[in-house]
């Protein structure tokens, strides 16, 4: 049907678009119904006529969309918190940091929440980078508009919508985190699926994948590991090479093994008690700076980046010393210490991690979870991504000891910790921190007001749920003092309590 | 009306200025925190000047005014005084209003005038101003005649160089007819500016507004659609040329509503003293707000209303204030939802809908949900074109209905009824805020029908209210 939806004004309407110079419009036949035959009508009643008659036409609506609504089972987040998850992440950015964002995300993924749909479309950037915490709803928002099939197939929420069967029609995401998923459960099996599916991805995909894969690295992957050295793609490569090194006694660790003997130097010191020592030599480049603060860092996380994955064993007994010993010979190394926190911390020997805290470096907990820009910290973060909350715990119990900082740790590294945990501290090392000396160094004066705000933010996201009264009433104090930005660290916590209330 | 931060976040132009006020929470920045204890705030705040600035705030609606030179308003100094209300950190000492708070509240339009009381002096400058105004009827008697025949001239002056812009007008518009629509798009702007001056020059400010708008409406409707909507304006400038024309034909709402659309401006003044006019007073609710930037720089803010009673009075009202863009972004008194009792006075129209606030009686308070609308998705749809036979140029009406549903069509959206077979198009929000509504049931769906899309402001659903604004 013509746009009027009457064949006699369709003639009028399309003599008005060509233009009546030449063929004047067919007023009177065109609107029988409205002008008499017998009256000569203006061109322009006509147009008023035509006008009216377009602006009375009613459309029928179109036959309903074929595509079926989301179910999304989780419960919607209670109402007192949905302006508070607006403010602090609304918009494109929102007003907090990703880290706030990233703590109402787990927490709701946590509790099995959801936002309420009313809210995705003003929480954009927030669904768009958290979707899959946020529920089956989000997380097709997330993906809507890309091309492919409906969204709504491919969430994958606590595995219920994928099995090994068509997980890989899922986008890459869901893919990734179906993989991530298996591999706590069945590592082999994982890796098989993998390695079946991998000739018919693109780079990017595979490079996910093989990351999905870092959690639960064993000798049994190696052989796939190694056939990725010819990938067509460099990325695929480089990531391969980088997760082989984690393998024990694969070649690329043996030759990482005598490498890290060739620079280690073996002396005694003491007077009364010689005892031995171990030291590091580091490269060229390293050893000119090594005087800055900031190369100290740079150092650490060198020696961690290069030689963590070999092994505490495949080292102690390359030292020729039990692990203990090699620890305690290491005591002035920092180098060495950093890379053996992060090596019992991928092992989970938190005992040796514990005395190396407790007794040699009480911040090697950097060290353990990887410092900013560190190769390894993905595999870190996945490691620790395919913890239970009680391998969680005994972590926490042996890296975070707050009772021996002097000084709370920079803002970036409190985030780094969230990122690593995903979830609240354990209440027994938040306590301690809340009680620490550090922590008194918050109300500072010499503290600037400006970065008070980000650090009570990544506070109250590592706080757990009974603490976050008394963190409340910490913050009322700075607050007293005349603090403003710890408005978001305050929202926060309200927002948190809303979403994951304290266990009665 | 309870300050809170929710308030005080939609009141703020943008997040720098909320970050602002929050610097100006400290107690050593206020020398002066007090209130009338009716509603009215007001503080000096030491800013870099050896003077504070002065700052008052109503409660009640949230009316404010600072002495600060800020381009942004509210202003931070004014954020901040709400704000450290909110949060009853500092205290606000209870006195008589001073002289400089009693002079704002003597300009200050009636809403929110009426339930503070003003000071003694600013009464005494009340009467004066009432003994000035009434200082006419001692004038020279001669002079008022001569005064009065002048204004007779003006006017009719002005009545035949409308005529003659409305002239002008149709010549145009047949002009355009004759060289064909199809070719109408491409040199839209330059054609409808010409006439639009022609307009202005003829004292049809109105109606040249109405023209200057079409090449971007024109624009940014969809290709397939520009060729019916050109039809359908210049139809209804023809129709606006010809009602002008017969208007001692016309019934007197009709004609007043088509002098207003050429350019008759009526005051608010003028409408508050008009007898005649249709007074409502009940308890209303805001249903949507809207705020667009039009052509001649300014800012348009329309407050649509729902009345919450009964009787056979207009069930909606909409207010229009307008802002100059150069003030920077300001916000809507009013949000979604909100309630308040007030008596409307509405611009005279055979289908009433613009109306001014006479006076508020009460605070505006948190509503609770938006009463059903009487009527389906089919008589709601019906009612629309009712309006349209009373005002055949009507370009925004109220739509209510219960039992609406939205559905998706080829990445469109739809209002139907409950079996799919009459709906109105949805226009599309940017942000594809309407989209949550797709699969709900049973909806109570408010908007406004521009005769092309529907607006959503307001649906109250099984999941909650959803706000379009």
């Amino acid at each position: 049907m013509t746009s009027t939806d009457d064949p006699s004004s369709e003639a009028l309407r399309r003599r008005f678009l060509l233009g009546t110079a030449r063929d004047p419009a067919p007023a009177g036949a065109a609107l029988p119904n409205f002008v008499s035959q017998k009256v000569a009508v203006s061109e322009l009643t006509a147009l008023a006529l035509l006008g009216q008659r377009l602006r009375f036409r009613r459309h029928r609506p179109p036959p309903r969309g074929a595509q079926p609504p989301i179910v999304d089972s989780r419960k919607i987040v209670p109402d007192a918190a949905r302006p508070l998850m607006r403010r602090l992440a609304g918009g494109m950015g929102g007003w907090a940091s990703d880290v706030a964002a990233l703590a109402m995300a787990d927490t709701c993924q946590r509790r099995r929440l959801r936002p309420h749909p009313f809210d995705v479309p003003r929480l954009a950037g927030f669904v768009r980078r958290h979707g899959y915490s946020l529920g089956a709803y989000a997380a097709a928002w997330s993906e809507r508009g890309k091309p492919g099939k409906n969204p709504a197939d491919d969430y994958c929420d606590g595995e219920n919508n994928f099995d090994s069967s068509n997980w890989t029609s899922a986008r890459p995401a869901a893919r990734a985190e179906f993989i991530a998923a298996m591999r706590r459960r069945e590592p082999d099996r994982a890796r098989e699926l993998v390695a079946a599916s991998f000739a018919f991805d693109a780079a990017p995909v595979r490079v996910r994948l093989l990351a999905a894969l870092a959690a639960g690295l064993s000798p049994a992957d190696a052989t796939f590991l190694e056939s990725l050295a010819h990938d067509r793609a460099s990325t695929v490569r480089e990531r391969a090479l980088e997760l082989l090194k984690y393998i024990p006694g694969n070649a690329a660790a043996e030759g990482l093994i005598r490498d890290l003997v060739a620079r280690t130097s073996a002396t005694t010191a003491g007077l009364l008690r010689r005892r031995l020592t171990l030291k590091l030599e580091l490269p060229a480049n390293l050893q000119t700076v090594s005087h800055a603060g900031w190369s100290a860092e740079a150092v650490r996380r060198w020696a961690a980046d290069r030689y963590a994955g070999v092994g505490l064993d495949a080292m102690a007994a390359a030292f020729g010393l039990p692990v203990t010993d090699m620890v305690a010979a290491a005591a002035d190394a920092t180098p060495l210490l950093a890379l053996f926190a992060r090596q019992a911390s991928m092992e989970r020997r938190f005992d040796v991690l514990a005395r190396i805290v407790r007794e040699h470096a009480a911040d090697a907990w950097l060290d353990a979870i990887g410092r900013d820009g560190d190769a390894a910290e993905d595999a870190g973060r996945n490691a620790a991504a395919a913890w239970d909350d009680a391998t969680i715990e005994q972590w926490c119990a042996a890296a975070i000891a707050p009772g021996l900082w002097t000084t709370l740790p920079p803002v970036s590294d409190l985030e780094r910790l969230y990122r690593f945990l995903r979830r609240p501290l354990p209440l027994e090392q938040a306590r301690e921190l809340l009680q620490s000396p550090a922590f008194a160094t918050l109300a500072h004066p010499d503290r600037s007001p400006t970065g008070v705000g980000p650090l009570c933010l990544a506070l109250a996201a590592l706080t757990p749920p009974p603490l976050r009264s008394p963190l409340r009433g910490a913050f009322a104090g700075l607050v007293a003092t005349e603090t403003p930005p710890l408005q978001p660290a305050l929202q926060l916590l309200d927002c948190l309590a809303l979403l994951d209330p304290v266990p009665s | 009306m309870p300050v809170d931060l929710a308030k005080i976040e939609q009141l703020a132009p943008d997040q720098t200025s909320l970050a602002a006020a929050a610097k100006l929470k400290r107690s050593d920045s206020w020398p002066l925190l007090a209130c009338d204890g009716a509603g009215l705030i007001w503080g000096e705040c030491q800013g870099s000047g050896a003077s504070p600035y002065r700052v008052i705030c109503s409660e009640a609606d949230f009316g404010y005014k600072c002495t600060c030179p800020s381009r942004k308003f509210p202003c931070k100094h004014t954020l901040a005084l709400l704000w450290i209300r909110a949060d009853g950190a500092l205290p606000f000492r209870t006195e008589s209003v001073p002289a400089w708070v009693g002079d704002w509240l003597a300009r200050r339009r009636p809403p929110a005038a009426a339930p503070n009381k003003a000071a003694p002096d600013t009464a005494a400058k009340v009467s004066a101003a009432q003994a000035a105004a009434a200082a006419p009827s001692l004038e020279d008697a001669k002079a008022a005649a001569r005064g009065a025949a002048q204004h007779e001239r003006n006017k009719a002056d002005r009545e035949a160089s409308i005529r003659a812009g409305l002239n002008e007008l149709d010549l145009w518009i047949a002009d355009t007819l004759r060289s064909g629509l199809a070719a109408f798009a491409p040199s839209a702007s330059q054609q409808c500016r010409k006439i639009a001056q022609r307009l202005i020059d003829a004292k049809a400010s109105a109606l040249a507004a109405q023209v200057d708008r079409l090449p971007a409406d024109l624009l940014s409707a969809a290709e397939s659609m520009r060729s019916d909507l050109l039809i359908e304006r210049l139809a209804t400038l023809h129709l606006i040329a010809c009602a002008y024309r017969n208007q001692d034909r016309l019934p007197n709402a009709l004609k007043a509503d088509v002098r207003q659309l050429v350019g008759w401006a009526v005051t608010r003044d003028a409408l508050l003293a008009d007898s005649a006019a249709l007074r409502v007073t009940d308890s209303w609710m805001v249903v949507d707000t809207v705020a667009e930037v039009q052509p001649d720089k300014l800012r348009r803010y329309e407050t649509w209303l729902s009345r919450r009673g009964d009787g056979a009075a207009p069930r909606f009202a909409v207010l229009i204030d307008f802002f100059p863009v150069s003030l920077g972004k300001t916000a809507n008194a009013h949000s979604v939802g909100e309630v308040f009792e007030a008596e409307l006075v509405y611009f005279h129209s055979p289908a009433p809908l613009r109306a001014v606030m006479a006076v508020q009686n009460g605070p505006t308070v948190p509503g609770g949900r938006w009463p059903r609308p009487a009527d389906d998705v089919p008589a709601a749809i019906a009612r629309l074109s009712d309006v349209l036979a009373l005002r055949p140029w009507a370009d925004a009406v109220p739509f209510a209905a219960h039992g609406a549903r939205i559905v998706a069509a080829d990445a469109a959206l739809w209002l139907t009824d409950t079996s799919g077979t009459i709906g109105l198009p949805v226009r599309a929000h940017d942000d594809d805020l309407a989209l949550p509504l797709i699969g709900l049931e049973d909806i109570d769906a408010f908007g406004g029908w521009d005769g092309k899309f529907l607006s959503l402001g307001l649906c109250e659903t099984s999941l909650g209210r959803w706000i379009g604004a």
